[in-house]
């Protein structure tokens, strides 16, 4: 088996969601090489490269693809690019985390293919059999793929920890070799255009990547309230709010309880609806 | 310039899910069925755009089971001129739905497609990335606002990314995806389901649009997921802390 890595990067450096996906790359089958492919341009995805190589020791090859087309993470040249390598490379999985950049390429890339993607993976039992969350985690379905190669997935990263041992091991240095673009050229690859990106609440980690996450519901009554929860946050360290509403909650059930269970605190009604632990929690953080 | 939106009808978001005993999937039988809420907010936009002149017609299409029709009387009753049912009694899963939906493109030639991000059911988040990439148009994901420009025939939209907002530029034709910040979806009034009754919903199979429809993939068993254990309530931040360190060791 072989496996192809959609890699995210960002200044100069791989990101943890990516390296997860190494992780759940490996637990397809214990013979499995695994390719990470970045593309990119300039400096910072030279040094990005550089860091993929040994990232995890699982990485056996590194893929760039260097060009002005991927200064922007864009779902047309990317999923035209996966398209590309997968017809030389001929890998019998393409696996990505499932952050806004997988979510929005591999689906793509897998319609170019032909073939059905499986999107969120939480457990891998076998190189084609998988467990993912449907009706926003509240049942869960074990699907089979029995279709042609490349079986395509995204996980989520919360599932797939990274082993301490493996962060930063230098034990090996994967090879990193370029990609050949010359037969990437197609003219529908223009038509959409980076425009500019805004980053929200810089100071706090983002929820696909968040260690912690503190979130407080409507048992918190009121805006003064849920300031507990900030200063909970700030307390706890490097810690997500994420706000709720009814819809959001709903929605995102599975996303929030999947951050909730694994790796995270929830700060939920029945806690803070009692007035008597209000009233302690307030007076501990000072408000 | 049309503008197509694909609607899917799926257990409502308000109803509490019971997994059948045999495992074979999610109880739907008897259980109050309802646009997907993503697709609102699609239909939604679309309308918008139609209502600013920038559109001439919108056209709401759904595909699955004879009920679906309800589905689409919904979105006629909300203000879409006229619907298109591709009636598959098999399941149909986001690869199959986006080659159908290629051939209804192929006849219908919009200039803009509006689809929900995902289905609250399956919660797949695909098959608008896979009829973008079968129709070689570009996408937009998760958009949560859009503007047209209709002399430079481009969209400007921006998307919600993890940790922030991203901004791109598509020529139209062009496939966007809706998320939830994007608008807020009307309530269709009691006039206009009446009027609704009168508009026309046009029936194909997959066969009659030469789709094959095979599957590669299987549903091996859906289960219930483990059951949270119940809570304690403690006295202070720090007891708090104190436990997530020492007895749940998640911090």
């Amino acid at each position: 088996a072989s496996t192809l890595v959609l890699a995210e990067h960002e200044n100069g450096s791989i990101k943890a969601q990516t390296v997860s996906a190494v992780v759940a790359a490996k637990s397809l089958s214990e013979d499995n090489s695994v390719s990470l492919l970045l593309a990119g341009s300039g400096q910072s995805l030279k040094d990005a490269a550089k860091h993929a190589a040994s990232c995890h020791p699982s990485v056996s090859q590194v893929l760039v693809a260097d060009s002005d087309k991927f200064e922007y993470p864009i779902a047309e040249p990317w999923a035209k690019l996966v398209q590309m390598i997968q017809q030389s490379g001929e890998y019998s999985h393409i696996v990505s985390a499932s952050s806004s950049f997988g979510k929005n390429i591999l689906p793509r890339a897998a319609a170019l293919l032909d073939v059905s993607p499986i999107t969120d993976v939480i457990e891998i039992s076998s190189s084609s059999q998988f467990v993912r969350p449907i009706y926003a985690g509240n049942a869960l379905c074990t699907v089979r793929y029995t279709g042609a190669n490349p079986c395509m997935l995204t996980i989520r990263s919360t599932s797939f920890p990274i082993p301490p041992s493996s962060a930063d091991s230098k034990c090996n240095e994967a090879p990193i070799s370029e990609v050949d673009l010359s037969t990437l050229d197609e003219d529908y690859l223009g038509k959409s255009r980076y425009v500019g990106h805004t980053s929200q609440d810089a100071e706090r980690p983002d929820l696909g990547s968040a260690r912690v996450v503190v979130t407080g519901g409507r048992g918190l009554k009121s805006a003064e309230n849920f300031k507990m929860v900030e200063k909970l946050a700030e307390k706890l360290g490097a810690a997500g709010i994420y706000f709720n509403n009814k819809v959001l909650l709903n929605f995102h059930r599975s996303y929030n309880s999947l951050l909730l269970l694994v790796t995270s605190v929830c700060v939920g009604e029945n806690n803070f609806s009692k007035s008597s632990s209000l009233h302690k929690l307030e007076f501990d953080l000072k408000i | 310039m049309k503008i197509m939106v694909a609607i899917k009808r799926v257990v409502d978001y308000a109803v509490k899910i019971r997994v059948k005993p045999d495992k074979t999937g999610v109880e739907t039988n008897n259980v109050k069925m309802s646009m997907n809420p993503f697709c609102e907010i699609a239909l939604e936009e679309a309308l918008k755009i139609r209502e600013a002149g920038l559109a001439s017609e919108v056209i709401a299409v759904s595909m699955g089971p004879p009920q679906c029709v309800d589905t689409l009387r919904t979105g006629l009753a909300m203000g879409a001129d006229r619907g298109i049912h591709v009636e598959a009694t098999t399941g149909l899963y986001p690869l199959n739905v986006a080659k159908i939906f290629k051939r209804l493109v192929e006849l219908e030639n919009p200039g803009l497609i509006f689809l929900g991000k995902q289905a609250i059911d399956d919660d797949c988040n695909q098959t608008g990335q896979m009829v973008a990439g079968l129709l070689r148009w570009p996408q937009a994901t998760f958009a949560s606002k859009v503007v047209l420009d209709k002399e430079k025939q481009v969209a400007t939209v921006e998307r919600e990314v993890d940790g922030g907002l991203e901004t791109l530029s598509l020529d139209l034709p062009a496939v966007i995806t809706t998320d939830l910040r994007l608008n807020q979806p009307r309530y269709a009034t009691l006039p206009n389901i009446m009027k609704a009754k009168s508009k026309v919903i046009k029936k194909y199979t997959p066969q009659e649009l030469n789709v094959d429809i095979r599957s590669d993939l299987e549903v091996v068993q859906v289960t219930e997921p483990p059951k949270r254990k119940a809570g304690v309530i403690v006295s202070s931040v720090d007891e708090l802390i104190e436990k997530l360190k020492n007895e749940a060791h998640v911090i």
